[in-house]
């Protein structure tokens, strides 16, 4: 059988994106989020400050760009053959049942991370609609600025109780479901890919305006002449040599490059099956990767802890993610007087925005599987999709106390479930599908070269690389969050929760590979439409 | 900020900033063909791996 003669799904086979442009944005897009402004700053500071950049560029060219590269092409391939979906495109490459079902990672992983991020990200627009309308006061005394930031975030998150401030909190959340689900509904290029051609330059330039005012903050406060624009990026970017030495600093550098590139995320595997076969992903991929890292080492690396540490001091410049970004910062636009309103409001609008453009990436993947297992229209898969993502996500919102219901699916699904993912494509395509036909099809139509060492990086260094992070990751994380789903009940049920998602996903993967097989496709890649490798130089 | 400090965030951010603009202009350069049927024969091998500009 020919390439032109194999039969392929109509519905979803339709879709396409309608530029390189539109789906490497998108892909960015859906990569550049919290994380890159508040985690990684957070991270840095904490691990060596400068020094933390050589175990996360050296991440970033060992594990990062080559799993990156590794989703592209198996998505591009799987998409050839009429599949959008993870265990659709994960049995054709791998050949078989346990790789489809395997691939039931690359849909639980976006569909609950979708969950709580959509909760996220009503926060980042409550606070960004509060700053526009002066609806954020921390009070006229300095000293008490931190605790009307917090009491604020309490009001926002509902994190002080079990369902505290609950209807308050369920207007905005509405709000940004619609939106979600009105964007996904539109498709791939009406939907996606428009919000991402208009979000990321938007999110540029409220970066841009946000960082040339913390670039001139100067020394605001007489009294404490250190604490200046030099200070600020010097406790950022100081090296310190010696955690170099640590391992947890590796762990934090190899995990934090993970999970912002997004890779392991199901959802580059759904977009780029709508790409053509003579598109280009090595470049592609490429560039979506460097666009993240320029919002997360210039835009993160430079604003959130020097613009902290200007007002507050290192103690200041300290926190999580959270903490970070919807309580310190807060107070630091208070201290900037009347002018802090408009910047706090651009800062929040740029966090909705980076919020939205991931959590439309979240759904997506879910929506082409349900189109492809039940072959029901695209609206009906969204209807179908949005029921268990908005009953998760009502859970989330909910159960707010100490956001334990968020921390569980974060911990679970959000970063062992991505570090699965992660594995098992990686060796799918180094193991399975074997390395040099993988870089032989990464090279259809590629515009520039993946480098021969790169055969090696995949096939050994990646999965091994990838193993020991994991592996050290659940020495560091696991054993608390195994003990709390006996201490806590919300912890059990939110797993139990999950546990019937993961049955649905499954269930609906059978149904998947029923219909395929009626339709006569080639669910087991037994048709190979790939050149042999060819000597490269 | 120490003379280290700068040399660290000086690269870092010459990094990411040069490897963004070469991946964009590669990307806006390229050649942009019309879309067609990818099913088309003769189109599929059309540009071989031994074709890709490196």
């Amino acid at each position: 059988m020919t390439t032109d003669e194999i039969p392929r799904p109509r519905a979803e086979s339709e879709e396409r994106w309608s530029s390189k442009i539109g789906v490497i944005l998108a892909v960015a897009g859906s990569a550049v989020g919290l994380g890159n402004f508040l985690r990684f700053p957070g991270q840095a500071v904490e691990n060596g400050g400068g020094a933390f950049m050589i175990p996360y560029v050296i991440a970033l060219v060992f594990l990062g760009i080559p799993i990156g590269w590794a989703e592209w092409t198996m998505a591009r391939y799987g998409g050839h053959k009429g599949f959008h979906s993870s265990p659709a495109v994960l049995g054709a490459i791998g050949g078989g049942r346990t790789t489809r079902y395997l691939g039931v990672l690359g849909l639980l992983v976006p569909l609950v991370i979708y969950m709580y991020y959509v909760v996220i990200e009503t926060w980042c627009m409550r606070y960004a609609w509060d700053y526009l309308t002066g609806g954020i006061q921390l009070g006229d005394d300095p000293s008490r600025f931190s605790e009307g930031a917090g009491d604020h975030f309490a009001a926002v998150s509902g994190v002080r109780g079990t369902g505290a401030h609950f209807l308050e909190r369920l207007a905005p959340w509405i709000l940004v479901t619609v939106v979600n689900v009105w964007f996904v509904g539109r498709g791939i290029s009406k939907g996606i890919e428009r919000v991402s051609r208009l979000g990321m330059p938007l999110m540029a330039l409220c970066a841009c305006i946000v960082l040339g005012r913390v670039l001139t903050l100067g020394t605001p406060d007489p009294n404490f002449p250190e604490r200046n624009v030099l200070g600020g990026l010097g406790y950022m970017w100081n090296p310190n040599l010696s955690q170099l030495a640590d391992f947890k600093t590796w762990l934090a550098a190899a995990a934090q490059v993970f999970f912002s590139l997004s890779v392991g995320f199901g959802v580059i595997i759904n977009y780029a099956s709508y790409l053509r076969r003579k598109d280009d992903v090595v470049l592609s991929g490429l560039t979506a990767a460097s666009t993240n890292e320029t919002f997360e080492v210039v835009f993160g690396g430079l604003i959130t802890i020097p613009a902290a540490f200007i007002f507050l001091g290192a103690s200041g410049a300290a926190g999580g993610t959270f903490g970070l970004g919807f309580q310190t910062l807060p107070v630091v636009f208070e201290h900037m007087g009347p002018s802090g309103r408009f910047f706090g409001f651009v800062w929040f609008l740029m966090l909705f925005l980076a919020a939205l453009t991931s959590s439309l990436s979240m759904l997506q993947p879910v929506v082409a599987f349900v189109c492809e297992a039940l072959g029901v229209s695209r609206a009906r898969a969204v209807a179908f999709t949005s029921a268990p993502a908005l009953l998760g996500s009502l859970w989330v919102l909910y159960q707010s106390e100490d956001l334990v219901a968020l921390d569980t699916m974060d911990f679970w699904v959000g970063t062992l479930g991505i570090f699965l993912f992660a594995t098992v494509q990686i060796v799918i395509f180094g193991w399975i599908f074997g390395v040099e036909r993988g870089i032989s099809e990464a090279h259809h139509g590629a515009l520039i070269r993946i480098p021969r060492v790169y055969r090696y990086i995949m096939k050994y260094v990646a999965p091994t690389y990838l193993l020991v992070v994991l592996v050290g990751f659940c020495f560091q994380s696991l054993p608390g969050y195994v003990q709390a789903i006996f201490d806590n009940h919300v912890v059990a049920w939110t797993l139990a929760g999950l546990a019937l998602v993961i049955a649905g996903l499954l269930l609906l993967t059978r149904q998947l590979e029923v219909r395929l097989r009626a339709a006569g496709l080639d669910v087991d890649g037994e048709l190979d439409e790939v050149a042999p490798p060819r000597r490269t130089t | 900020m120490t003379p280290l400090g700068w040399v660290f965030m000086l690269s870092s951010v010459s990094f990411v900033l040069g490897l963004t603009t070469f991946c964009f202009y590669r990307v806006l350069v390229s050649h942009v063909e019309p879309p067609e049927d990818d099913n088309a024969p003769g189109r599929e091998d059309e540009r071989s791996p031994s074709e890709g500009v490196g």
